[in-house]
């Protein structure tokens, strides 16, 4: 069920009309949200439930093993959770991935192995509500977060605006919410209703409209000019942000009209100085969570240079390899942890020659400058994660220039037409410091928005929906 | 810009203001597009209605049909042979037989019978129903109690019914294609073809003058290859095919001519010059002429014309239907003459 299409506004309309019905009755509340995430989870394959709930049981039972024996004892259980989230992480996204490439290396050795390639289906999500699940068995053996009843824990690991693509929750931030009687304020319905009718604008004015353009370009990028290479790689650069920051936004304000807040994912990531800045930006609820599961307990940097840049090089490629079992998403994470050591190793030599880390006072001219050029690192790395294969990567990035073909203007005329109100409006946010300025407009002008982004949705807006990028993940 | 402590009458007051300016919106776009229709295909429509309601008197012969036969038959060259005004009515493929037995019927009852029709259609659409026409017949500039009384009558269900009674709510979706052309043009990103659009005065002042002859302007030799081989993957050699909803309208048209005395001519339309090359396309035409000959055979009005069409070079032609240049018009345009004039109605 996508948040872009009819199906879904038919389900939430129902969902929401009973949901408003049941708000002073908390159990019968929580029961309802429960039944409508597994509805909505089980509407892209019923048979994937059954995985949504023993996850659930097996990450309580886990859970409740560690709350019970506490810290020391607790620690097989903690490892048995683990194990079992990843195992299945591992099988159903990794399985064929390293099938494949044990049998390509055995082959360049000599050794004749065939491939076993089973077919096995993806659960839509399953990254994201693993992540979730393991989040919550490490809090509570570390003490961060209070164990839940099964009933509160199950509508945790399955709160259906979140499940498939996040933001990955901290059990600390959204249990104690599902846990108490929510109240729905002015406040948070009109940040929800901006958030939703935003979030949808990205998706299929933007994305949609540009996943054509990108689609041609990298589907024949040896055929089409250097400059379309450019173009390509451009209007993926929004492509990913808007479908997936769209999602995000979405499931923010869904979340909001139940009188819930989701955390903050995307903060107008274009607009970072640095690697390190772009990574407070972009999908905030993946990065911390492996700051704070990977990176820490890896010893982050507490163990001198080269452990750092090793944990720093480890956690970012094991994000990479997140997003998808494919050899151009470790690149990416392994691009990412470049730039960010590379940044580091800058800071080094700062401190070195003027005893401090901290960039030094360049003035608000010069940020408009490490603005584009983090821009120009963001879209490098975006290469790697769009192309199909390493070689492809590399031809973008060996042919990639400034000469035209025909239709290379006007090919770039659309792009900057479809994304000119992102700019306007990310600038404009970007400017005030605030992300939650326009909800809080006075009615005019906030109608006027409204009533515009509508209109160009209906007009511009893609006429099939399609599945958010993420939802791959 | 001003914001505000937001409470429970903002959120209303807003959600019915942004309501509101969509529909307004919808409401000015619906009006403006009936009267500017940017669509190509629905303007030829719009415009082939409005060029017959603009004539002051009728012609000895009109043209009906698809536009292979808007962009192929010039009246000023075929009068000259004929000896008789000809007009060119012709619309689109999607309008169908159907289409061109209202239009047929409104003209008779504007000017009463003409001396001759002839409807020029290619091969490859008698195939085709009503349902390519259901879209377009809101967009004909006639008030629909003066085309919903033709014969052959269509039906509606009642969800069309319903539909149409919010289509000045739904334009922004509905047209979405034309609504988003205007708004390129307005800010000025429409690409060099888009802009060479004219409006609607000057379409009608170019139709007037051409007698609804509109002629395609590009070649597109490699375009006309890759769709004549499809073509001939589909057809060659297979059994021709019309649809009930074109029978219908063919009885119809035919019974017309001979209530009323005038000749009617049903012309198989240019196509490649590569189909008539093809002996399975040969063996389809020959069916084809069967097929035609008995649907039309009980009256003495009636001739189908054309049974090998007049064939075209790839580079006369702007795609498989669409003829271009002075020298293809006059070829077909002269085929159609040499046809009608071999197949003489008494």
């Amino acid at each position: 069920m996508l948040f872009n299409s009819l199906v879904f506004g038919l389900f939430f309309v129902v969902f929401y009309g009973v949901y408003i019905l049941t708000m002073r009755r908390l159990v019968l509340q929580n029961a309802w949200i429960l039944a409508g995430s597994y509805f909505f989870y089980g509407w892209w394959d019923w048979r994937f439930l059954g995985l949504l709930g023993g996850l659930t049981i097996v990450n309580y039972l886990a859970a409740e093993f560690i709350d019970k024996d506490g810290d020391a004892k607790g620690r097989p259980w903690l490892i048995f959770a683990v194990a079992a989230n990843l195992s299945i992480l591992g099988f159903f996204k990794y399985f064929n991935f390293f099938i494949e490439n044990a049998v390509l290396g055995l082959n360049s050795i000599g050794v004749s192995a065939s491939p076993l390639t089973l077919q096995i289906i993806l659960p839509v999500g399953i990254s994201f509500f693993v992540f979730q699940g393991l989040g919550y068995v490490i809090d509570v053996w570390q003490g961060r977060t209070k164990h839940a009843s099964l009933f509160d824990f199950a509508l945790f690991q399955a709160f259906f605006p979140q499940l498939v693509a996040g933001p990955i929750e901290r059990s600390s931030h959204l249990l104690p919410q599902l846990q108490r009687l929510r109240s729905i304020s002015p406040e948070l319905v009109a940040g929800g209703m901006w958030l939703i009718v935003w979030g949808l604008y990205k998706k299929i004015v933007i994305a949609d409209n540009l996943a054509p353009t990108v689609e041609r370009i990298f589907d024949n990028y040896q055929n089409v000019s250097s400059g379309d290479l450019f173009l390509g790689v451009f209007a993926f650069t929004f492509q990913i942000y808007c479908d997936f920051s769209a999602y995000s936004d979405i499931a923010r304000g869904l979340a909001r009209l139940m009188g819930i807040r989701l955390m903050l994912n995307f903060q107008l990531p274009y607009i970072a100085l640095s690697p390190s800045d772009f990574w407070r930006r972009w999908h905030i609820s993946l990065s911390t969570w492996l700051r704070d599961y990977l990176y820490f307990p890896l010893g982050g940097n507490r163990h001198g240079q080269w452990k750092t840049s090793r944990n720093l090089m480890l956690t970012m490629l094991i994000g990479g390899l997140w997003h998808g079992a494919a050899w151009n998403f470790i690149l990416w994470g392994g691009y990412q942890g470049l730039i960010l050591l590379v940044q580091r190793g800058l800071s080094g030599i700062r401190s070195t020659l003027f005893g401090t880390t901290e960039p030094r006072r360049t003035g608000i001219l010069l940020v408009p400058f490490q603005m584009f050029g983090m821009f120009l690192l963001t879209m490098i790395g975006w290469v790697f994660f769009r192309a199909n294969s390493a070689e492809q990567a590399f031809y973008f990035l060996t042919n990639i220039g400034v000469d035209f073909s025909e239709t290379t203007a006007q090919t770039a005329i659309n792009i900057l037409w479809t994304i000119s109100i992102l700019i306007v409006v990310d600038v404009f946010q970007a400017l005030r410091m605030n992300q939650s300025d326009i909800p809080s407009f006075s009615t005019v002008p906030r109608a006027i928005i409204f009533g515009v982004l509508i209109c160009i949705m209906l007009i511009f807006g893609a006429r099939i929906p399609t599945e958010f990028i993420y939802f791959a993940f | 810009m001003p914001t505000t402590s937001i409470n429970w009458h903002h959120i209303i007051a807003s959600t019915i203001g942004a309501v509101l300016i969509v529909i307004a919106t919808n409401i000015f776009m619906y009006a403006y597009l009936r009267a500017n229709p940017v669509n190509e295909g629905l303007s030829r429509v719009y415009d082939k209605w409005a060029y017959l309601n603009a004539l002051e008197t009728g012609a000895d012969w009109i043209l009906l049909g698809d536009s292979s036969c808007t962009t192929g038959l010039q009246p000023a060259l075929m009068e000259k042979r004929l000896g008789a005004s000809v007009i060119n009515l012709c619309t689109i493929a999607d309008t169908g037989l159907t289409h061109d037995a209202w239009m047929l019927q409104y003209y008779i009852k504007r000017f009463g019978a003409p001396k001759g029709v002839i409807v020029a259609r290619v091969f490859h659409e008698w195939d085709r129903t009503r349902d390519d026409l259901r879209p377009l017949v809101d967009d004909i500039p006639l008030p629909r109690e003066e085309w919903g009384n033709f014969i052959p009558q269509m039906e509606f269900s009642w969800q069309w019914k319903l539909y149409q009674k919010f289509r000045p709510f739904t334009v922004l979706y509905d047209k979405s294609l034309s609504v988003a052309f205007l708004m390129r043009k307005i800010f000025k990103v429409a690409n060099r073809s888009e802009k060479r659009r004219d409006s609607l005065e000057q379409r009608l002042s170019f139709i007037v003058r051409n007698k609804g002859f509109v002629p395609e302007a590009r070649a597109n030799p490699d375009r006309v290859r890759a769709e004549a081989q499809a073509l001939l993957k589909q057809h060659s050699g297979k059994p021709f095919y019309i649809s009930p909803d074109n029978v219908d309208a063919l009885k119809t048209m035919a019974s017309l001519a001979d209530k009323k005395s005038f000749a009617f001519y049903i012309m198989n339309s240019n196509v490649p010059d590569v189909i008539v090359k093809d002996d399975g396309m040969l063996a389809f035409y020959a069916d084809m002429a069967l097929v035609m000959q008995r649907l039309i055979s009980a009256n003495g009005k009636g001739r189908f014309i054309g049974q090998n069409p007049p064939a075209f070079a790839a580079e006369e032609m702007e795609n498989i239907d669409h003829v271009i240049g002075k020298k293809a018009v006059k070829k077909f345009s002269n085929a159609v003459v040499d046809e009608v004039l071999g197949n003489p109605v008494r």
